[in-house]
């Protein structure tokens, strides 16, 4: 019995399919840390029995087969027949990579167009095989797997409160004397596949039994004539309780009812259970039904939704809110005029009323767009356990903060960089267990994933309890490739050397490692988080482990700047490296080696004009002028502003003409026909229509502040 | 459409099929033509805020009905002197495949339709640096227009 597949129906099931790989991956790592984890073995079995219902049902066949084994181990661990040693646990997670590689490949299909075809080739025999002698050694203990009649080798009840049934084994015999039961699904009200799932259920039930009658019959279900729900009356011996789990664990079901049908064959109407019918005890038990509708309506809230379509909607709420802002200031133009004033007053609340509303979808659009850090934390504790085994390691990995949210497009970028600091955690920092121990260290090294909100900023940490960062070798490595001098590498405090890890062509490792591949380099990592507004800063303790702080701002679409006025046009600056904003005249300001600067708190800090950094001739009303003699004479004018940045250890001071406040701004690029400009991270049309740089102040900071270092390191040796 | 052509045009190997409407505009003591369907809009002189970073010729960003787009002064581009740029009072908006894109130039004084007849390939009548961005030459009267390759120009 084959269905057309629409593409929306593939895309539904690689997209499910997924999700199940996922958690087979998590229960199948819970189980390696306690083999009689009840409630992992019933999550991984109810993965792997989805899975193979859904793959059978169109047409993949070898897929559907190699569930079919895992569910096989899966129901002997369940039995207790069997604890899972760590190698056993490596075979299924073969397994899950398997079908993980089968779905990445008709998901590249899919995206072409095509169809899905099975492959047998694509499912090892060795891994069959090996899943075959898992169970074969479990059941050659244990008692024949369940048959036909309940009681004997039927397996026991768990913790969980009821059995699980592999339908397909008990085909159609030894039912005669069963009782005859409805069985009853309603499918969720968003349902997309309902023929899939009718199918689904009924081969399931004709598994389970042989099936009197069904609603939708089969053909029905072939020309995909099904309603919203799936009946059918079938005679079987199989317990009702686990006809209902089975049927309850399909996708898209909301509700499950089976109950005792009349007593002779065929004779029930649909609708009306006969009441005091002959079969008593073990009947249906719509104590489970009721928990269904529990699920139904969960089901109902939430719907998927592309996130194209969010991104969309993003931008447009980003148009209205420039808008807004357009109106605003013509009604407060109109409004100073002293004309019209009725008609201004009206303007202005309808401005205002506008203002409030697109503030709060803002708020709700992005609220839209946030999901949970786990989304992406989850895929890490696999990683960590093959990395850990691949290098002889012993790791253990604590998650924290997994539900805090981040914007969607935030989690993005941050992923690729979170690979990498994990890999280096356990490739370079945690030591070897031995070598641990030989420490005074707990032979398993310890990395920590954490993720939290603090003010407007998300910040991730990344920590070991490993061998720390080798300052000594990070500063000779400097001078072996050319970067620094011996002489400044010997001057350079803790922090400084620190820094130098995030510079291009650096990396302490002298071997390219398998695991961690050719250091992909801290400078690309860095980039990567500055180009979003973020920082990343490195704290380290010889011989007691590292930590990486990553702070991210909560939004990529938004930002809170600083206007200011410099070289004769707008600019925002970012607020959260904004330390301080002062007002100063020439005399506050000194030479040094050529470059004016102040004192601040006792430290030297190097002065430029927001010109001279950005590179660009000063055309503010002072008339064009020259580089360095700007800086000493436009910096100190009466009037001027020095606005102090800093970016991790760097402190520079950026001279302005005029501020104008504090904004949120809506972040547009400069396209794509300009490309990325080092120093900017975008632009804003401002309220007025004029448009104000996004200066990229984490990346100027600390361009400027090694200049001004080298400068002085230089001249002194 | 204008791609058509300017393929037609070099694969012919002859300006022929530069027949069309054009938009004639003035840059510094020149006359260019561009094919009309290159053409989005034109506008006035709009306030440009300036980028550091960018080639000489790319002047900065202007606001367009809430875009930013990037602006080239058209003459810098031809690799006209710097004095030779007139009044620059107007924008000619193009499309790239990145993209809008504004071209700064003095005055737009018609659309005229140039007919095969009128228009020769680029030869010595040209300058050398700009003869990669001109597909072709037409006398209009007393008046020598170059037919601009606009996909040329926004070329980076």
């Amino acid at each position: 019995m084959g269905l057309d597949v629409t593409p929306e129906e593939i895309r539904l099931f690689l997209d499910e399919t997924a999700e199940k790989l996922e958690e087979l991956d998590h229960g199948l790592l819970a189980l390696e840390h306690n083999p009689r984890d009840q409630e992992a073995v019933a999550r991984v079995f109810r993965a792997a029995h989805t899975i193979k219902g859904s793959a059978g049902t169109v047409g993949l066949t070898s897929m559907s087969e190699l569930c079919h084994l895992m569910e096989d181990v899966f129901d002997a661990v369940r039995a207790e027949r069997i604890d899972l040693s760590g190698e056993e646990i490596t075979t299924l997670l073969w397994g899950v990579d398997t079908l993980r590689g089968i779905t990445q490949v008709l998901s590249e299909n899919a995206a072409a167009g095509g169809e899905l075809v099975d492959d047998p080739a694509a499912v090892p025999a060795d891994l069959l095989a090996a899943l075959r002698r898992i169970t074969g050694a479990a059941s050659a203990g244990g008692g024949a797997r369940g048959s036909g009649a309940a009681g004997a080798g039927q397996v026991r009840a768990t913790a969980y409160g009821s059995s699980f049934v592999k339908p397909d084994d008990d085909g159609g015999e030894g039912h005669e004397n069963g009782q005859l039961l409805e069985v009853e699904a309603v499918f969720a009200a968003d349902a997309v596949m309902p023929a899939v799932r009718a199918l689904q259920l009924l081969l399931m039930i004709e598994g389970m039994g042989d099936v009197v009658r069904s609603e939708p019959t089969p053909d029905e279900i072939d020309r995909e004539e099904v309603r919203d729900r799936f009946w059918a009356l079938v005679r079987t011996s199989v317990r009702p309780q686990d006809i209902e789990a089975a049927m309850a664990s399909t996708p898209e079901v909301a509700v499950v009812r089976v109950r005792p049908a009349g007593g002779t064959d065929g004779a029930a109407e649909r609708r009306e259970p006969v009441s005091g019918a002959g079969e008593a005890g073990s009947g249906g038990t719509p104590a489970r039904a009721g928990a269904e509708p529990g699920r139904a309506a969960e089901l109902g809230h939430t719907i998927r939704v592309d996130t194209g379509i969010l991104d969309e909607i993003m931008n447009l709420v980003g148009e209205l809110v420039i808008d807004r802002n357009r109106l605003g200031q013509s009604t407060a133009t109109l409004m100073q005029s002293g004309e019209h004033d009725e008609l201004a007053a009206g303007l202005n609340e309808i401005v205002a009323h506008m203002a409030r509303t697109t503030q709060t979808l803002q708020e709700k659009i992005m609220r839209a767009r946030m999901m949970p850090i786990d989304t992406l934390f989850k895929k890490f504790p696999r990683m960590v356990r093959d990395l850990a085994h691949k290098s002889g390691k012993e790791v253990e990995l604590i998650v924290d903060g997994q539900d805090t949210e981040i914007d969607r497009s935030v989690i993005e970028v941050i992923g690729d960089p979170l690979i990498h600091l994990i890999r280096n955690a356990i490739d370079h920092g945690i030591e070897e267990p031995e070598a641990r121990q030989a420490a005074g260290k707990p032979p398993v090294g310890r990395v920590l994933l954490r993720a939290e909100h603090q003010e407007s900023h998300i910040v991730i940490t990344v920590a070991d309890d490993g061998r720390g960062i080798d300052l000594e070798q990070v500063r000779r490595s400097a001078v072996t490739r050319g970067l620094i001098s011996e002489g400044q590498a010997a001057r350079l405090g803790e922090q400084e050397v620190l820094d130098l890890i995030f510079l291009p062509g650096l990396s302490t490792t002298e071997q390219v490692t398998e695991v961690s591949g050719r250091g992909v380099g801290m400078d690309v990592v860095r980039r990567n988080i500055e180009r979003i507004n973020g920082t990343i800063t490195v704290e380290t303790e010889a011989g007691g482990g590292t930590a990486w702080v990553i702070r991210l701002p909560l939004s990529l679409a938004t930002l809170r700047g600083l206007l200011v006025e410099a070289a004769g046009q707008l600019w925002a600056l970012p607020i959260a490296t904004i330390t301080e904003i002062r007002q100063v005249s020439a005399r506050d300001l000194h030479s040094v080696m050529g470059r004016p600067a102040m004192v601040v708190r006792g430290r030297v800090v190097p002065v430029w004009t927001l010109a001279e950094a950005m590179g660009l001739p000063d055309m503010s009303n002072d008339g064009p002028q020259a580089g360095g003699a700007a800086a000493g004479a436009g910096a100190g004018s009466p009037g001027g502003y020095i606005v102090l940045c800093q970016v991790s250890n760097h402190l520079v001071g950026l001279a302005v003409d005029r501020l104008f406040g504090e904004q949120e701004v809506v972040i547009k690029s400069l396209g794509q026909y300009l490309g990325e400009i080092p120093g900017l991270s975008g632009a804003t049309i401002l309220g007025d229509g004029t448009i104000a740089l996004i200066v990229d102040i984490a990346h100027l900071a600390q361009v400027l502040s090694r200049q001004a270092g080298r400068k002085v390191a230089e001249s002194v040796g | 459409m204008a791609l058509a052509q300017y393929e037609a045009g070099h694969a012919a190997g002859g300006p022929t099929n530069l027949a069309g409407k054009y938009v004639i505009l003035t840059v510094g003591p020149e006359i260019y033509g561009v094919s009309v369907s290159d053409v989005q809009s034109i506008i006035p002189m709009s306030p440009i805020t300036r980028v550091p970073g960018t080639s000489g010729y790319v002047e900065g960003v202007i606001n367009l009905r809430g875009n930013v787009i990037p602006v080239l002064d058209l003459g810098r581009r031809m690799g006209q002197p710097a004095e030779a740029s007139g009044e620059r009072g107007r924008i000619l908006v193009v499309e790239h495949e990145r993209g809008q894109v504004g071209l700064i130039v003095d005055q737009v004084t018609e659309v005229r339709s140039l007919e095969a007849g009128q228009i020769e390939p680029p030869s010595s009548l040209v300058r050398t640096q700009e003869n990669e961005f001109v597909l072709g030459v037409a006398r209009d009267g007393d008046r020598l227009i170059l037919l601009l390759d606009v996909k040329k120009i926004l070329l980076v």
